[in-house]
């Protein structure tokens, strides 16, 4: 695998506001990113300067080897961009948007009918053809716009909140489509701050926070890399002894009595590695405190979240 | 290329290679309009213009107007006219047919123009299209030209259609050929002109709405406003230099008629009317000669052109001026 697309040291100012603070990653390809981070952290501004849209105050975004700043042609041909907000010709029918954009992207008027009856075949849009753009329902008009960044066959695509507003439905269609198209070998920068949406498709997350990349790498690296680890112990009694034995084990950071019952449930946030998290179940068990359950809990990319972004906005 | 095929002419895909040099006139043409016909923001304008009820009441409008309007000048002649001198009733209505209908056909193409160019590319900023289009591989110069054209195609369809009302006047006579198709040609440029001042100003505004307000001010400012200023001041320069006028060198003299002159070629209103004028008193369509003096009273020979001839080369350059920079501020925001 190798890098295609890849930011270093991307910082870009609107006025003295700093919207984008010195973003350097690399993604793979073939990889679904996942951009995310609260509104107005950056994501939209790190995209337009990928697209072409946007000249960054200093650093680079490279596509392919191309650099956005010196190469703009080089990286658009690469690149299918779809943005947050985008507009459709509203006197235009479905084929001849879609006929439209594969000519600004030079292909040949030959080629462009049966690759349009492709297109529209994968976003599911050929009972549309002949209609009226405007007619469209929303979620309608994203998945024809995902058609649009697809005419020239990009190896890459950015796709700014490509599922807002859309109603669950048009969502799922969207991730399925998505993960066709990582099937077919694209590779797929989006964004969202919809963490269950990105949590379920993508390979590679970016946690994005007033400008800074707080958190980059699959979702197991970046919670490997949290601090803390968290079990779940069940007891049917002693809890109080339980509870003194477990925060007595040196890491252990913070212990909550979770359910009550006729098992008691402990949440028990250490930091440190599998001998520790042995260690606590070993000093229970040998103080006799009658352990019935004892499961390591997945931390949840939510969880993750707000551990490394602490609610600025710029 | 291998040798065998030295001697064939490359085919041009998509008319993306640039012109070979041995190409000749009417092969260079051919690649020209093919490459207007594959441009594809010309098919999706004029595509998208023709679909709304709005292209086909304009020429429905524009004729009905022309018609009536025709048809009023036609009985008001026929009522009043007598002949005069060598001048026939029958020459008397095919010039009071042409020169109306003529004026009011200016009158469309000034004030049409704009409006098919003003909202073209900050309508594109509003709707949100502008940046999937930048995203595209199509060249800067193609998208302004894509839509400078396609506006153009437009007028010069209303240009067409009056033709037919216009040619009434060949019937009657006192009209030539020669000036109607100078007439035509004044039109086209007037179009081209006020098209690139919409298409220009469009790129600069972020809303229709404002680059509306400023193309139209701006028109104003050139057919009415500059006229003004330029009757003003050549009043107060007249009255200045009146006496004076012998006491000047036949250069500054000659630099005087010169620089009014051209300002006077810049005005389509004005250039119509002087080219007949001119047309009637030298008897010339292009170019002849007037005397200067010098002070020695010296008689200088100086070489004047038809204002027709100076409003068609102003016209070009002026809207090739205005092309080149709407692609260049296009091209600095397109990075």
């Amino acid at each position: 695998m190798s890098t295609i697309i890849e930011l270093r040291n991307l910082t870009h100012r609107y006025g003295s506001l700093t919207a984008v603070n010195d973003i350097s990653l690399q993604i793979e390809e073939g990889s679904i990113f996942g951009f995310i981070g609260p509104n107005g952290a950056g994501k939209t501004t790190t995209m337009r300067i990928l697209a072409t849209l946007l000249r960054p105050t200093s650093g680079d975004a490279r596509v392919g080897g191309c650099s956005a700043l010196k190469d703009p042609r080089g990286v658009r041909q690469q690149i299918g961009y779809m943005p947050d907000f985008f507009g459709v010709y509203n006197e235009m029918t479905v084929w001849e948007y879609l006929d439209f954009f594969a000519a600004c992207y030079h292909i040949p008027a030959s080629r462009r009918r049966g690759m349009i009856d492709d297109l529209l075949q994968l976003v599911d849009l050929e009972h549309r053809r002949g209609d009226y753009v405007d007619s469209l329902s929303r979620g309608m008009k994203q998945r024809l716009c995902l058609a649009r960044t697809l005419a020239h066959d990009p190896k890459v695509l950015i796709l700014d909140e490509p599922a807002s507003g859309l109603d669950p439905r048009a969502r799922i269609e969207i991730r399925e489509l998505l993960r066709e198209l990582q099937a077919m070998g694209k590779t797929i920068f989006f964004s969202s701050h919809i963490l269950l949406e990105v949590a379920e498709i993508c390979t590679t997350i970016g946690i994005i926070e007033a400008g800074k990349l707080v958190a980059c790498g699959s979702l197991d690296e970046i919670q490997s890399h949290q601090h803390a680890r968290r079990v779940t112990i069940s007891v049917t009694g002693r809890e109080e002894q339980a509870l003194e034995l477990v925060r007595s084990v040196p890491g252990v950071l913070d212990v909550q009595v979770a359910g009550r019952g006729e098992r008691i449930a402990l949440q028990v946030d250490f930091e440190g590695g599998d001998d520790r998290q042995a260690a606590i179940l070993a000093r229970l068990v040998q103080s006799g405190v009658p352990v019935v359950g004892f499961e390591e809990a997945k931390i949840e990319l939510e969880d993750v979240f707000m551990q490394v972004t602490r609610g600025i906005v710029t | 290329m291998s040798e065998g095929q030295a001697g064939q002419v490359s085919q041009a895909p998509e008319g993306r290679t640039p012109a070979n040099k041995q190409a000749s006139w009417p092969r260079r043409l051919l690649r020209w309009i093919e490459r207007v016909w594959s441009n594809p923001i010309v098919f999706k304008e004029l595509r998208a213009r023709v679909r709304g009820w709005r292209a086909a009441v304009i020429l429905i409008a524009q004729l009905v107007v022309m018609s009536c309007f025709a048809s009023i000048i036609y009985y008001s002649v026929s009522e009043s006219a007598t002949s005069m001198g060598s001048v026939t009733v029958g020459q008397m209505m095919g010039q009071a047919l042409f020169y109306s209908t003529y004026m009011l056909l200016l009158v469309v193409v000034v004030f049409l123009s704009p409006a098919f160019t003003a909202g073209t590319i900050s309508g594109e900023r509003e709707r949100k299209t502008l940046d999937l289009l930048i995203t595209t591989l199509i060249p800067t110069r193609s998208l302004v030209l894509g839509k400078l054209i396609s506006a153009l195609a437009y007028m010069v369809l209303l240009i067409l259609i009056a033709l037919p009302i216009q040619s009434l006047a060949l019937m009657f006579g006192g009209v030539t050929l020669a000036e109607m198709l100078i007439g035509t040609l004044i039109l086209l440029v007037t179009a081209l002109v006020m098209g690139s001042v919409g298409v220009f100003i469009s790129s600069l505004m972020k809303s229709s709405i404002w680059s509306t307000v400023l193309t139209y001010a701006t028109i104003l400012l050139m057919t009415i406003g500059l006229p003004i200023v330029v009757s003003i001041l050549s009043g107060v320069l007249a009255t200045m230099f009146y006496d004076h006028f012998e006491e000047m060198s036949w250069v500054s003299q000659a630099i005087l008629i010169y620089t009014g002159g051209f300002l006077l070629c810049t005005n389509p209103f004005a250039v119509a009317v002087t080219s007949k004028l001119v047309e009637d008193a030298e008897d010339t369509l292009f170019f002849w000669t007037t005397q200067v003096y010098s002070t020695q009273g010296n008689a200088h020979s100086i070489l004047l052109v038809s204002p027709w001839v100076v409003y068609v080369l102003y016209g070009i350059a002026a809207s090739a001026v205005l092309i080149a920079c709407t692609v260049l501020v296009l091209r600095r925001k397109r990075g």
